[in-house]
């Protein structure tokens, strides 16, 4: 399988030389200086936790696991694959992270009912005409129903959505991460966003006439 | 119509991590370390813990480019004092409509200096100068420690007040510039297109007139009324500078230009968008779009390449150039 080699989550100040400077920092990194994982933290940080963002649905648990990510790979610096590329392997452990984070989470029937308690409160979010003046909080909920109604998918659909659908992976980076194919990516998107159809119609967030117009 | 709920969920979960993470604060290196350690002690050197303070000067390797710019940032201090003063007496004089933009807080226009601050990239982005940009976004650290970082990637090391005085001005100017541009962008439907603007309410700010377009244009793609939801969006595109609203507007009129199947105008819509937005979420499209009908496509895969390495035409743009 090709790994995503040429992620981009640790930009280096001078574009050009990016490649030499990453491979130095994390060689020296590797070999235990701090003052590399400290540059290394300052350039990684804020993508991973624009990407841990985008899979676990909330700022603060990002935040949680961005740091947890790199306490990680600090401790774990031996087992690094020089081979593999360091953004590459950064990104594998935020993944693995954010898996734990939905598996802990993992009740679908709470998230349902804070679905159901969401719909009552703002019916205003399933219509397409907004009357609720505050598009901000009206966003907000929605992203809160969409990450309701991914906890109830199964992993692998959840992933390949959120990786592409929302961080908007490019589909051979997305596929490398996750370890498939791009036609497998594909196929698991597509199927992710028809279950999500069908659990917004199924909580009456859409009409049945809604989804069968599609 | 169940995909554009879908979409509708994607684009509102997008611009709400867009808004958490403009406000998100770096934790200290220091706790980082911290953790490795309670991960592994013995994978962490207790020196480390103690060099964490202040790991820098351990790091030779950086560019010396921030030493050298140390001197911006008194420099830019007194800058900002200054600029903060001249705001202050220029509040007392602008006048309603400056005011109104002001307090919508509209982004430059993409002619004036950048803002750091400012900036934002998008979610949906992965170019490298869009990651390179989102270093630069959160200036705070619970450790300062950022502080000389944002001085160091930000040339002009801006103050609120310098970017409140930016702001105070951008909107109207960027509205106008806008408008410019977007002319050159053929309007089928410019006869509906002037009703939404002239019908802004006296004291309505921009985010609400965008917002209410935003719903009458979705309001009439219900209807079914394209040439209805075109105008719209294209009243967004004019006057919402360059807030995330008026990309999305452009990404509607991508997508109704090629229903239409109207290329000359998603040519000079794609045009108008990367000059407004040159790294903005849907540039990667935009580019590799333009390429295709290029006129010398060679060299314009080329350019293509050299922005978007990884980018969604890579192949295609490899290919091409040879």
């Amino acid at each position: 399988m090709q790994h995503a080699t040429h992620l981009r989550l640790c930009p280096a100040q001078d574009p050009a030389d990016a490649p030499a400077q990453t491979s130095t920092l994390v060689a020296r990194a590797c070999a235990g200086d701090i003052g590399a994982w400290a540059t290394l933290y300052e350039r990684c940080y804020d993508a991973l936790l624009r990407q841990l963002r985008h899979l676990t649905g909330d700022l603060a648990t990002a935040e949680e696991l961005a740091q947890e990510t790199f306490a990680q790979a600090m401790a774990s610096r031996t087992r690094y694959d020089r081979a593999r590329s360091f953004e590459a392997w950064l990104h594998g452990i935020a993944l693995n992270m954010a898996r734990k984070h939905w598996r802990s989470r993992r009740n679908t029937s709470a998230a349902h009912a804070r679905l159901g308690a969401m719909h009552d409160a703002c019916p205003a979010a399933s219509s397409s005409a907004l009357a609720d003046p505050d598009r901000m909080h009206l966003q907000r909920e929605r992203s809160r129903v969409l990450y309701d109604v991914l906890a109830g998918l199964p992993d692998k659909l959840r992933e390949a959505f959120l990786v592409r659908e929302l961080q908007a992976m490019p589909p051979e980076e997305a596929a490398a991460l996750l370890e498939i194919s791009p036609g497998n990516l594909a196929v698991r998107v597509s199927r992710a966003r028809a279950r999500i159809g069908e659990e917004l119609r199924r909580l009456g967030w859409l009409s049945p006439e809604q989804g069968a117009s599609r | 119509m169940t995909a554009d709920h879908v979409d509708r969920l994607i684009s509102a979960a997008t611009a709400t991590a867009d808004r958490d993470l403009a406000h998100a604060v770096r934790p200290a290196f220091t706790d980082v370390v911290a953790r490795a350690a309670r991960l592994d002690p013995a994978a962490v050197p207790t020196r480390w813990l103690a060099a964490a303070d202040d790991p820098r000067p351990a790091w030779p390797a950086e560019p010396a480019v921030a030493p050298r710019r140390r001197w911006l940032v008194p420099l830019l201090a007194a800058a900002a004092v200054l600029l903060a003063f001249g705001v202050q007496r220029g509040l007392a004089r602008r006048d309603p409509a400056s005011e109104r933009a002001f307090q919508a807080g509209a982004q430059p226009d993409p002619a004036a200096p950048q803002s750091s601050r400012n900036t934002r990239p998008s979610a949906r982005t992965t170019t490298d100068s869009a990651v390179h940009d989102s270093t630069t976004q959160h200036s705070v650290t619970r450790d300062g420690a950022a502080l000389d970082s944002a001085a160091r990637n930000s040339p002009a090391h801006d103050s609120a007040a310098h970017d409140s005085a930016r702001n105070a001005a951008a909107d109207d100017s960027a509205a106008r510039n806008a408008a410019a541009r977007d002319a050159a962008v053929p309007d089928t439907t410019r006869t509906a297109d002037t009703s939404a603007a002239d019908a802004r309410a006296p004291h309505e700010s921009l985010d609400d007139l965008l917002a209410r377009l935003d719903d009458e244009a979705e309001a009439c793609m219900q209807a079914g009324d394209l040439a209805c939801a075109d105008a719209r969006y294209r009243e967004i595109v004019q006057r919402g500078g360059r807030r995330v609203q008026v990309e999305l507007a452009f990404a509607d009129r991508f997508h109704l230009a090629r229903q239409r199947g109207d290329d000359d105008a998603l040519r000079k819509l794609w045009t108008a968008y990367l000059t407004r937005f040159p790294r903005g979420q849907f540039a990667d499209d935009a580019r590799g779009g333009s390429c295709r009908h290029a006129a010398q496509p060679a060299a314009c895969w080329r350019s293509y390449l050299a922005d978007f390495p990884t980018g969604s035409f890579a192949a295609e743009a490899a290919e091409a150039a040879r």
